[in-house]
């Protein structure tokens, strides 16, 4: 059975190599634009890769809402629950 | 509008290379006197993005700019460092004949296997064709003008001129100059083949009498263009001049050059006048000479009209380097400040007998010369027609 700590593995795991950082700069208070370097062309590209990998659909604002790596790893786990 | 209220002088103070035939100054012009490979398509086959971008950066970023990227690079450690100007009067001319086609293709193939909604974000600001001088300007902080000039292969050559104009009217005080291109996807080359513009044989042999078409090519080049005078004051090392520039169109046909290669004759003489330059100034002809039946000898009759027949020797470096198309005029300015150096023309590599229909002097082999003003040519379909005349320091 798939628990919420295997989400949130595989997504540090894809988001690491996605974002290329280390996995360890995903801390759930990095700021997504300021530590990580996402800006708005990036985080569309991340939102197709979770999309995939976690078969969930993120709504067309999401990105208005999250402004952490946290935020984001709630966001994919209630989503990939809710979607089920 | 606004010019320079003195004349402004513009030199050349740093030269990057990427190219098929050696990418840095060095292995570019030892690559320019060794026999190439017999290959229809020439690519870069050695290029490795890592020591310029990083992985994020490369992903984002088409094929073409990354050699932009490490063209100007190469151009301005050249040069020992961007030269210390207000950042607001520094500029780009990056010209490119297709831009990104390539990631063009790659996501066509992915919304015809997964969908308009898996169409990458970046798709567009990769395939542009003014990523590559967006990427210049972006890395080095250069506020001045940032422009592409699509004239298809003669992008090289009018971007160099549009480059020192910016210098010379004093809108900028340095502008990185040159093309960029890497458009070999299976559909261009299917394209290209299918017009029968490509050779079949795989031999790049300007103005032999076999030549069957060119072969398609990829590259990058970059000059640092400066205002003279500063460029003297601060010791940089001046590796030429450009004196003159002309640019003008055929406008007789798409893809054919007009008969008799007037347009070419008459692009070449205006580039002249304004370099105050007589034809018996001209000490060497560097070529546009791609190895098309129609193009060479276009050219051949237009450099015998200007010049007299045989009267300036002729090189081609297309023999090696293939047809970078618009990346093309900027390698073979850069081919001809490297002959100012080593006081002697490349060799029109691949060709082995001179068309007898041809009355011009083929370069064959290296040959030792006193550097004096040089004339280069680029053509491109559309009937474009680029010429600058650079001259020694």
């Amino acid at each position: 059975m798939t628990t919420p700590g295997d989400l949130s593995d595989r997504l540090r795991e894809l988001s690491a190599e996605q974002l290329s950082v280390a996995p360890a700069e995903l801390r759930p208070d990095a700021l997504l634009t300021d530590d990580l370097g996402v800006d708005s062309l990036a985080a569309i590209e991340w939102g197709m890769t979770i999309e995939d990998a976690f078969g969930i659909s993120l709504p067309e604002d999401a990105w208005e809402h999250v402004t952490t790596y946290g935020s984001v790893d709630e966001l994919v786990l209630r989503l990939a629950s809710a979607q089920a | 509008m606004r010019r320079a209220a003195a004349p402004r002088r513009v030199v050349v103070t740093g030269i990057g290379v990427v190219s098929p035939a050696g990418t840095g100054l060095d292995a570019f012009w030892k690559g320019l006197q060794t026999p190439p490979p017999d290959r229809r398509e020439r690519r870069v086959d050695d290029f490795d993005p890592s020591p310029w971008l990083s992985g994020k950066q490369a992903r984002h970023l088409d094929r073409f700019t990354h050699f932009a990227v490490a063209a100007a690079d190469m151009a301005l450690e050249d040069c020992g460092g961007l030269p210390d100007v207000d950042p607001a009067r520094a500029g780009v001319q990056l010209g490119t004949g297709i831009g990104g086609v390539g990631t063009l293709e790659t996501q066509v193939g992915v919304l015809a296997a997964r969908g308009p909604g898996r169409v990458s974000p970046f798709t567009i600001p990769m395939v542009m064709p003014n990523a590559g001088a967006a990427a210049v300007s972006l890395r080095h902080g250069l506020q001045g003008p940032s422009e592409t000039l699509t004239t298809a292969c003669a992008a090289g050559t009018h971007s160099v001129a549009a480059g020192a104009r910016m210098v010379a009217d004093g809108r900028c005080d340095v502008v990185l100059a040159g093309g960029a291109e890497s458009s070999m996807t299976p559909t261009t080359v299917a394209a290209f083949t299918v017009m029968t513009a490509l050779s079949k044989s795989g031999l790049s042999r300007p103005f032999d009498v076999g030549r069957d078409g060119f072969c398609i090519a990829e590259g990058a080049a970059v000059l640092v263009l400066e205002e003279r005078e500063a460029a003297r004051a601060r010791g940089a090392r001046v590796y030429g001049e450009v004196l003159g520039a002309a640019s003008t169109c055929d406008a007789h046909h798409i893809t054919a050059p007009s008969p008799g290669g007037v347009g070419a004759a008459a692009c070449m003489r205006l580039a002249l006048d304004d370099a105050e330059l007589s034809p018996a100034d001209v000490r060497a002809v560097n070529a546009h000479g791609t190895s098309t039946p129609l193009n060479d000898a276009a050219e051949a009759a237009a450099v015998a009209a200007v010049f007299g027949a045989g009267a300036v020797p002729v090189s081609s470096i297309k023999g090696v380097t293939g047809h970078g198309l618009g990346a093309a005029g900027a390698l073979e300015a850069a081919s001809v400040l490297l002959s100012f150096v080593h006081h002697e023309l490349p060799p029109t590599m691949g060709t082995t007998q001179v068309d007898p229909e041809l009355e011009i002097d083929v370069v064959l082999a290296p040959r030792a010369w006193e550097p004096g003003p040089t004339i280069s040519n680029s053509f491109g379909f559309g009937g474009h027609n680029g010429s600058l005349v650079l001259g020694p320091a």
